[in-house]
């Protein structure tokens, strides 16, 4: 009967243990650098998916349009409720914005980085982590193209997915807010129609109900269902303003320090295929993007 | 000359896993569902069976860093898994009659060991936080269904080429 370690197996297994703890304990030390043979083999493999995917985007593209039909309908008739107050809402804004560009003259307040416009970097989606573990995505874009790891990723309409983590040279990843080694990392905030804004932390993603949780929230404030969550900008590494997502049910925290709130992130994370990254030290105001 | 054919179609399987697979609406089917496409490692224990060990251990070790690399955060996790398993169900196989059916089975094992190794390495260093009834109910049960289906696709055109490159295999 042959058995299933020998001495000599034995003694690989436990080697390549060895070599497997230290590759985790010096990868996770790494954090968001990548070595040169990483990011060689993250570019050649990029260019085969850019290859693979966009034939498959086509045909994903179809059935996506034949869904699409389907749900046409219904999302006609809330579209026309919305539309209603569209005029209105659009003459607000424009008061506020001619409002706040005076103001801001006023007090000179011009080269703020955390109040100037973003650059805006389009990239197309071409691959994507298939194990549920890592939630990271490999954009057609890179270093050549001025990305740069740490900038924000948004999709249509400013709402948050994720950060680069690791910029090749001509693809880079994106770590999702589904991902939990990202997550730790963004302050947000509430803006209520009255009061001041309501600050906190978003702390990681539950899976199984698709939520992310915002914790961190003063007992005091009044949180309700419904109400949108944006990034504060305090940290540094996000601009102010992207959405997060709608706050979907509030609860204390273990303590009663704190409240806890759970938010339906405002972007689709599984369907992904165009995405913009921002650049947030854009210098000259009045140029690079005005959302969308 | 003739092993580039079974390195291309991993190849091949590793890039549909990234850019195809993710784009098939499975959640929108089944809701929770998190069915994982393992598909170079089912061909990596296929050649194990029909093709030589040696050759399907070392891409178990090239595909397992490119997982790593391409598709992960951290590295050498994927490769350690592929390359343990790939050798434990090579030894079980020696023990059983190999045909289709069992095949299948024994791939099923596999998946399910790979699975669970890298859920247990991931949830150790704190990267997975998934409670353990919705990892068996919800990613394992899909996993191992999506992946006996694919088995089954590729096992007649698999065994095939395998035996006709059986000779360079050899050498």
């Amino acid at each position: 009967m042959p058995s299933f370690f020998s001495n000599k197996k034995l003694i690989i297994l436990l080697t390549s243990l060895i070599i497997l703890i230290a590759l985790i304990s010096y990868s996770l030390r790494q954090g968001n650098r990548s070595t040169w043979t990483e990011q060689f083999v993250q570019d050649v493999i990029g260019g085969f998916q850019y290859v693979v995917s966009v034939p498959a985007r086509y045909a994903a593209g179809f059935f996506q349009n034949v869904n699409d039909i389907e749900r046409a309908y219904q999302e006609n008739k809330k579209l026309k409720e919305n539309l209603a107050n569209y005029a209105s809402v659009e003459q607000e804004n424009r008061d506020l914005a001619a409002q706040n560009k005076e103001l801001k003259a006023l007090i000179g307040m011009k080269n703020d980085p955390a109040l100037s416009d973003y650059k805006k970097y389009s990239a197309t989606l071409i691959g994507r982590s298939y194990d549920q573990w890592n939630q990271l995505i490999t954009i057609d874009k890179g270093k050549v193209n001025g990305i740069k790891n740490g900038m924000p990723v948004i999709t249509s309409g400013k709402r948050l997915i994720g950060s680069v983590t690791k910029a090749g040279n001509f693809t880079s990843k994106v770590s999702l807010i589904s991902d939990d080694q990202n997550t730790n990392q963004i302050s947000a905030m509430i803006l209520p129609k009255k009061g001041a804004p309501i600050f906190g932390m978003i702390e990681g993603y539950d899976q199984s109900k698709g939520v992310l949780t915002f914790a961190k929230i003063p007992i005091k404030a009044k949180v309700s269902k419904g109400q949108v969550v944006t990034t504060s900008g305090l940290s540094g590494k996000y601009t102010k303003g992207l959405v997060v997502g709608t706050i979907t049910q509030v609860t204390t925290d273990q303590y009663g320090l704190t409240k806890t709130a759970l938010i339906k992130p405002a972007a689709d994370l599984n369907h992904l295929n165009y995405v913009l990254v921002l650049d947030r030290q854009a210098q000259e105001s009045g140029g690079g993007g005005k959302g969308d | 000359m003739k092993q580039s054919k079974i390195f291309i179609l991993l190849l091949f399987l590793f890039l549909i896993q990234g850019t195809v697979m993710p784009l098939l609406p499975f959640s929108d089917a089944w809701g929770k569902v998190q069915p994982v496409s393992e598909f170079v490692f089912v061909a990596l224990i296929l050649t194990s069976f029909f093709g030589s060990l040696s050759l399907s251990l070392r891409y178990a070790l090239i595909f397992g860093f490119l997982t790593d690399i391409v598709y992960s955060s951290i590295l050498g996790v994927y490769a350690f898994c592929f390359g343990v398993t790939v050798y434990l169900v090579h030894a079980l196989s020696k023990w059983v009659n190999l045909n289709a059916v069992m095949t299948v089975l024994l791939v099923s094992l596999g998946i399910c060991m790979v699975q669970a190794e890298i859920y247990l390495i991931y949830s150790m260093i704190g990267i997975a936080k998934q409670q353990i009834e919705f990892f068996f109910q919800y990613h394992l049960l899909p996993t191992i269904g999506l992946n006996a289906l694919f088995t089954l696709l590729l096992y007649y055109p698999y065994k095939r080429l395998l035996e006709k490159i059986a000779d360079a295999i050899e050498k």
